[in-house]
């Protein structure tokens, strides 16, 4: 490899290195703002059932701590259907694949939903490594996200980003519960 | 000069350590629900909330415990590929600049001192799933440490996070793997 060569990589390593800081409490307004949407999804969902009182939901304050983001207060939403109570408990948005989660717990499990990019089925993968001064691989499709949506992820080992609806939101509390 | 390490082809895929853990968690929710056999015996005296405290604490665990082994997994990759590239004398920058380390370290060489900076010196990986990587090591450190300690990870790690990265980086590094036995 030439001098040059070396060289164009060392500056095309340095540049990629200087990534933008991140605007921790934009990530956190932006979280808790789609967390709100989440939970008046799930008031719409549960609509029929909430006018008739078959199921009740609260809302309780919780604190969560995330490193760079620090201590900050969200709701968790606890629906009551007959003798059954389930939670949905946020977890946060400094996470690995997702820009938020909020898990279902229940007597009989848990279903995470998770915020990812509104066009993705799985997890996928973004772009592969290579080592310099060889061929880069094919390049992959870019992977920036365009529209953020909440989806139910199913389990390792088959990662599923499940579409959220009144139907699926039915099945995963269905799953959780002891019905 | 040094001998080489032998392969014991035993360390174990992901998938097979994801099966291992669904079987685990739906043994423990079944065993924790009235349809067990064991149910009025092992819960004798129990409110229905405590149960349920209890099955939360042991999924927990299990959760905690396939981490572990889906890291020391993860390292066990990093670690053959590191030399399997020492070994095959391969001539790309990353091999050259294992075998350098591993003239001074041979197997010992660290994992996030030397294997882990070589791979960010040497290849197109990006600095943030290097860091994710580092982050997942030092939370496996404190598992395996005991815990005894407020740990500073930049990021909450689960199973499911853990899994997600363990496959990003099975998918998108360009590793050799071991030969068979």
């Amino acid at each position: 490899m030439t001098t040059k060569t070396k060289f164009d990589e060392f500056v095309a390593k340095q540049s990629a290195a200087m990534q933008p800081e991140i605007d921790w409490a934009k990530k956190k307004e932006e979280w808790l703002s789609f967390l709100s949407k989440f939970y008046a999804q799930v008031e719409k969902f549960l609509g029929k059932y909430l006018s008739s009182g078959q199921i009740r939901l609260r809302y309780r304050a919780i604190k969560i701590v995330e490193e760079y983001i620090g201590e900050y207060e969200v709701k968790t939403l606890m629906i009551d259907i007959g003798r059954n109570q389930i939670t949905l408990e946020p977890i946060g948005t400094n996470l690995i694949g997702a820009k938020g989660r909020v898990d279902m717990n229940g007597p009989n499990g848990k279903v995470k939903f998770v915020l990812v990019d509104r066009n993705a089925s799985s997890p996928g993968i973004s772009s592969r490594v290579w080592i310099h001064g060889e061929e880069p691989p094919l390049k992959l499709p870019e992977a920036e996200v365009v529209e953020w949506a909440w989806k139910i992820g199913t389990p390792p080992p088959n990662i599923q980003y499940v579409e959220l609806n009144q139907e699926s939101f039915f099945d995963a509390l269905m799953e959780v519960s002891n019905g | 000069m040094v001998s080489r390490v032998s392969f014991s082809g035993e360390h174990l895929p992901l998938k097979q350590i994801a099966a291992h853990h669904a079987d685990v968690k739906n043994a423990l929710h079944y065993y924790f629900s009235p349809t067990s056999s064991q149910y009025t015996v092992r819960f004798t005296g129990y409110l229905a909330v405590e149960i349920q405290v209890e099955l939360t604490d042991r999924l927990s665990e299990s959760e905690r415990s396939t981490i572990l082994t889906i890291l020391s997994s993860l390292e066990a990759t990093f670690r053959i590929d590191y030399l399997q590239r020492c070994y095959l004398r391969k001539k790309d920058q990353l091999s050259r600049a294992f075998r350098t380390i591993h003239k001074r370290y041979a197997s010992r060489a660290s994992l996030e001192d030397e294997i882990l900076a070589a791979w960010s010196n040497h290849t197109s990986v990006s600095s943030s799933l290097i860091g994710d990587i580092r982050g997942a090591f030092k939370y496996r450190h404190w598992l395996a440490h005991g815990r005894y300690w407020v740990p500073k990870l930049g990021r909450k790690f689960d199973y499911d996070s853990i899994y997600l990265l363990a496959d990003k980086v099975h998918n998108e590094f360009p590793f050799e793997i071991a030969p068979n036995r």
